[in-house]
């Protein structure tokens, strides 16, 4: 704690603990805070003040408990942000995969109408060849 | 502590401690004035770390930090 926190803290331990407060908790105290933050709350917790300091960390404990089981609402919104935010991303993932997507199948169709075209040639061809071969046995009988 | 003939807190204290706890000036005279006229300053101070804004203020740490029984 530098010297401006710990002036402040003497500051506030003398208005709290009064003229009864003992430098020995004042001391220990400060060196168990990191900063003057931590300081005003365990000075409350932990700093040997008069009885009427005890509802305050009583309310405190309250406070934590309350949230613990209750989230409040500031948090339900962020994780609902978070929520939103994870949804937004995963539409557009979806939409770029349906364009992918898209793309593949017009690919498929023109490569299975090309297919068509090849085996309706090779059918033509199959056939010729078939007509070409009786002629060819045809001549080959008038021939013998 | 400075406390005046008619038993009224100091001005001055009271400007302090909202710097101390609240972190912040008072918003206005009439709140001032208000805690003038509390018996002590500790027991200004104390309601000042009783209340929401402070709680709010140092949620994190009160959190963090072992508050008791």
């Amino acid at each position: 704690m530098n010297k401006e926190d710990r002036d402040r803290a003497l500051r506030l331990f003398r208005v709290l603990a009064g003229p009864q407060g003992k430098d020995a908790d004042f001391q220990r105290i400060v060196k168990a805070s990191v900063g003057f933050e931590e300081f005003r709350i365990r000075l409350v917790v932990d700093g040997g003040l008069p009885r009427a300091a005890e509802p305050v960390a009583a309310a405190w404990r309250s406070h934590i408990q309350r949230r613990a089981t209750a989230p409040d609402t500031n948090e339900l919104m962020h994780t609902l942000e978070q929520l939103a935010a994870r949804q937004t991303e995963l539409e557009r993932h979806l939409r770029e995969r349906d364009a992918e997507l898209l793309d593949r199948l017009r690919h498929l169709d023109t490569l299975t109408t090309g297919l068509g075209e090849l085996r309706k040639e090779a059918a033509q061809l199959r056939q010729l060849i078939t007509k070409y071969r009786r002629a060819v046995l045809q001549l080959a009988e008038v021939a013998s | 502590m400075k406390v005046f003939g008619n038993n009224l807190l100091a001005r001055d204290d009271i400007v302090e401690l909202y710097k101390l706890i609240l972190d912040r000036e008072p918003e206005s005279d009439q709140v001032i004035n208000e805690k003038r006229r509390v018996d002590s300053l500790a027991n200004v101070a104390l309601g000042m770390l009783m209340s929401e804004e402070f709680i709010n203020n140092n949620r994190d740490l009160l959190a963090q930090l072992d508050l008791g029984e």
